[in-house]
């Protein structure tokens, strides 16, 4: 099978997993009781009418099927309904568009955090396996990924910024900063792409408390994969020629050995990036980070359904996008690996 | 004096029987003592069980117990880690907290094993369009982050404790049953169920005496490791709001609770996160050496 038709396949096969996913939001929207009652409040009685009508409008009293069908004809057209008082009623999916850059930019420097020092830790741990820094790596490692997240950030923003006052409490800039000219919605990035540099020292200052909490669970990860990717990589024959021919050691393990196991480790970074997404519900709701999971943890506070459900789905397109891509990268990265 | 004796030389012909297993495990037992780490980990989820179990006797305060003069009070010698925003003793509300993510942590992995293993063997054993359907069904559960789906599905059910587990458990099933799955199908093709079944054995005889208990050991593993994980994700959905009430001793909640006097009163966020990253170390640090005794494969 040639590459093309392996990604065709792929993509065929994401359809039922989609058609699944909207039946358990379509479903889980319909177990919260009448929606109608939900929007009038507690106003319901002696407003008959006007249930009946918000029911007509909505297709409420069809049969669960047709309203189904609505739903994925809504859906078809990015219409995931209205915010609730929060946001004033606008749509959900403006919403979601005002916030996502900034959950975004969280999550790319999280993963920037979670790279830069996981993979190097872990070609160390594997470079002195069974030795001091291996175990200290390891466990560090395990506490890594033992870590509640949402207590970390408490914690560093209690030393950090309040103690130490190194880092900004929370939020995004400071109110006498002008968010730069908007072009992704990520301040860090506009402000370069604008070529203002003093805005992007401030912005990722703010960024840097944030983004370290919400990668540190995937660096973690990243350790022990790199560790254990390297540890087999060092086993195998071509190691032990490169050694032969009389390479350093530098070089057999930096050229050599790492191309190899950074495969693994790369694939693993894409699968946890979907999951940073997610994470940012705790993060976000610490640092007061106006991005989609603070949006979702209001939307709870005020059950506001139809927010929390396009927060989901939009997590979750995210989460298969990414997987799928991991999936077609690995097969690019390692010719070896047959498709299908 | 008979019956002693008749159950002693019972005790011997199973240990003959056995002989083999029982130093297998003999030697396990030697391997993971080897790794401080694992022995570490084991005593601390042994000290938390205990903690939960014998609460009632180690907690200074009971359950409930407030003075609302000493809200957000400093550590004192009366109340060790200090006073929580309602003035609740927080080492006795840490060590009733305790009940809760025991609690929580062996339900919902006792409902994903259960269902696990009965979905997992099912599709495994039966193959074809049944387990086409149940494995497409587990990709859509897999499909979402954890987290997310737990939210959706609290929110659509109502917050509160038993949502939260209820909801956990929905969400974690799949991947025990593709374990399950995986493993029954290694197992299905070795040689001693082909053995098994030429002296006609039947087909539940070979699943349960033959399959299940070569198929466990990873299952064990895994559940270990996620109890340390669920315990985190249940605070975190109190944490949110989903879960335990304002006040109440659960130690996602009781975080959530000191998030407002962070900068005057910092102990009572950290003590309870404290907790967890205690306990959930200490189920990661034992599944790591358990898998290192169980998993040959990983054995030096």
């Amino acid at each position: 099978m040639k590459l093309r038709d392996y990604i065709i396949r792929r993509i065929l096969l994401l359809i039922p997993v989609l058609i699944g996913i909207s039946f358990i939001t379509f479903f889980l929207s319909h177990m919260i009781g009448d929606p109608a009652a939900a929007w009038l409040g507690e106003k319901t009685i002696g407003q008959e009418e006007a249930v009946k009508a918000i029911r007509a409008a909505h297709h409420l009293d069809d049969p669960l099927p047709i309203q189904y069908f609505y739903y994925l004809n809504d859906l078809a057209h990015f219409d995931l309904g209205r915010t609730g008082r929060n946001e004033g009623g606008r749509p959900v999916i403006e919403a979601l568009k005002d916030y996502f850059p900034a959950t975004l930019e969280l999550a790319i420097l999280g993963m920037g955090f979670a790279i830069i020092i996981g993979i190097p830790l872990g070609i160390l741990s594997a470079v002195f396996k069974d030795k001091v820094p291996d175990h200290i790596v390891r466990v560090l490692a395990l506490v890594g990924v033992s870590m509640p997240i949402f207590w970390l950030g408490l914690i560093l923003k209690y030393w950090f910024s309040f103690k130490f006052d190194i880092f900004p409490l929370d939020g995004r800039l400071p109110y006498t900063v002008l968010a730069p000219p908007k072009v992704t919605g990520m301040y860090t990035f506009d402000a370069l792409l604008a070529g203002q540099f003093d805005t992007f020292f401030v912005a990722l200052r703010h960024a840097i408390l944030p983004s370290f909490c919400l990668g540190l669970i995937t660096l973690a990860i990243l350790t022990r994969m790199m560790r254990s990717s390297m540890l087999e990589t060092l086993t195998q024959d071509f190691i032990r020629t490169a050694r032969a021919k009389g390479l350093s050691e530098r070089k057999v393990i930096l050229k050599h050995a790492l191309r190899n196991a950074l495969t693994p480790t790369t694939t693993v970074a894409g699968i946890a990036f979907g999951g940073l997404l997610s994470g940012a519900v705790m993060t976000e709701t610490i640092f007061a980070w106006p991005g989609i999971g603070r949006f979702s943890v209001k939307a709870i506070g005020s059950t506001d359904f139809a927010s929390i459900m396009g927060f989901a789905l939009l997590i979750v397109l995210f989460y298969v996008l990414s997987n799928l891509l991991v999936d077609i990268l690995y097969v690019y990265l390692d010719p070896r690996v047959k498709y299908g | 004096m008979e019956t002693i004796a008749k159950k002693q030389s019972f005790i011997n012909r199973w240990m003959e029987k056995n002989d083999s297993r029982i130093k297998e495990w003999r030697h396990s037992v030697r391997l993971f003592f080897k790794s401080p780490l694992a022995v570490i980990g084991l005593i601390i989820v042994i000290g938390f069980i205990l903690v939960a179990i014998f609460a009632p006797m180690l907690a200074p305060y009971p359950l409930n117990w407030r003075d609302f003069a000493l809200q957000n009070a400093a550590p004192s010698d009366a109340h060790l880690l200090g006073n929580e925003i309602y003035g609740g003793d927080i080492f006795s509300m840490i060590i009733w907290g305790s009940r809760t993510s025991l609690l929580i942590g062996f339900f919902v992995v006792f409902v994903c094993v259960t269902l696990g293993t009965l979905v997992g063997v099912i599709a495994a054993y039966y193959g074809g369009w049944v387990d086409e359907a149940l494995m497409r069904v587990t990709d859509i559960f897999l499909a979402f982050p954890y987290l997310v789906l737990c939210m959706v599905i609290v929110a659509a059910l109502g917050s509160g404790l038993m949502n939260v587990m209820i909801a956990m458990a929905i969400v974690s099933w799949p991947s025990y049953a593709r374990l399950i799955r995986g493993q029954v199908l290694s197992i299905k093709e070795r040689n001693y169920i082909e053995a098994a079944r030429s002296v006609g054995a039947s087909d539940w005889r070979i699943m349960t005496r033959h399959i299940l208990p070569n198929s466990f050991s990873p299952i064990i593993v895994q559940s270990t490791m996620d109890l340390g994980s669920i315990m985190i994700t249940a605070a975190a959905l109190s944490f949110i709001g989903m879960g335990a009430g304002p006040g109440e001793a659960e130690w996602g909640r009781m975080i959530t609770d000191g998030q407002s006097q962070l900068l005057n009163a910092p102990w009572i966020s950290t003590f309870p996160g404290l907790a967890i990253l205690i306990v959930c170390l200490g189920f990661n640090l034992f599944g790591d050496g358990l898998r290192d005794i169980l998993d040959p494969k990983m054995r030096r």
